[in-house]
């Protein structure tokens, strides 16, 4: 039964911009072979909260995507051996409604109705 | 005479918006950890319990994403 994952994944923040590219390439490509892929959001480079093997910066990418379940599996043994990633997570799909902080809309006055 | 302390009734902040919490949004989860990284207690922010056990998890898996720190030294 195919269920929607979310895999984010961290690369090393010191490599070149091509090497990430790459890197970011073949696991597209390993994705789209595997399965049914949907589509790559990127959030660029970030300061990590706390220190990952001695390195401060990292490349944030999410894959969005339809597999078996057995996708996290394969995903992680590919993952560990490369050292250019620094950590994966791989998540269930929950649909996550915009914020809409904005349009809150102020509680109702209830207007007292004269007998 | 002790003065009585008028609780003001809080509402969940997320059934209000009618969303849930998830890891991606770190800002909004942000605001719901002490300037030590822990998470606050629903009596200070007044969220339901259910969408409090999903904050938890939001928040742990930030946490192992780095987006937010386990502990964070800098105690201001």
């Amino acid at each position: 039964m195919k269920r929607k994952y979310e895999t984010v994944v961290i690369f090393d923040g010191s490599l070149p911009d091509d090497a990430v590219e790459e890197e970011h390439r073949k696991v597209e490509e390993f994705l789209t072979e595997n399965t049914d892929f949907e589509k790559t959001d990127v959030w660029g480079k970030k300061n990590l909260a706390y220190e990952i093997d001695k390195k401060k910066t990292g490349n944030y990418y999410l894959y969005l995507y339809e597999a078996e379940g057995n996708i996290s599996e394969l995903l992680n043994k590919r993952f560990k051996l490369n050292r250019k990633i620094l950590r994966q997570m791989t998540v269930l799909h929950e649909r996550v409604p915009e914020i809409k902080t904005k349009a809150i809309e102020p509680e109702p006055v209830v207007e007292k109705v004269e007998e | 005479m002790r003065r009585r302390h008028i609780k003001r009734k809080k509402s969940c902040f997320y059934c209000k918006n009618s969303i849930v919490p998830d890891y991606k949004m770190v800002d909004v989860i942000k605001n719901v950890t002490t300037d030590r990284g822990k998470i606050l207690p629903r009596r200070m922010t007044g969220i339901c319990a259910k969408h409090q056990r999903k904050l938890a998890t939001a928040i742990k898996r930030a946490r192992h994403l780095a987006l937010l720190p386990f502990v964070s030294e800098n105690i201001a």
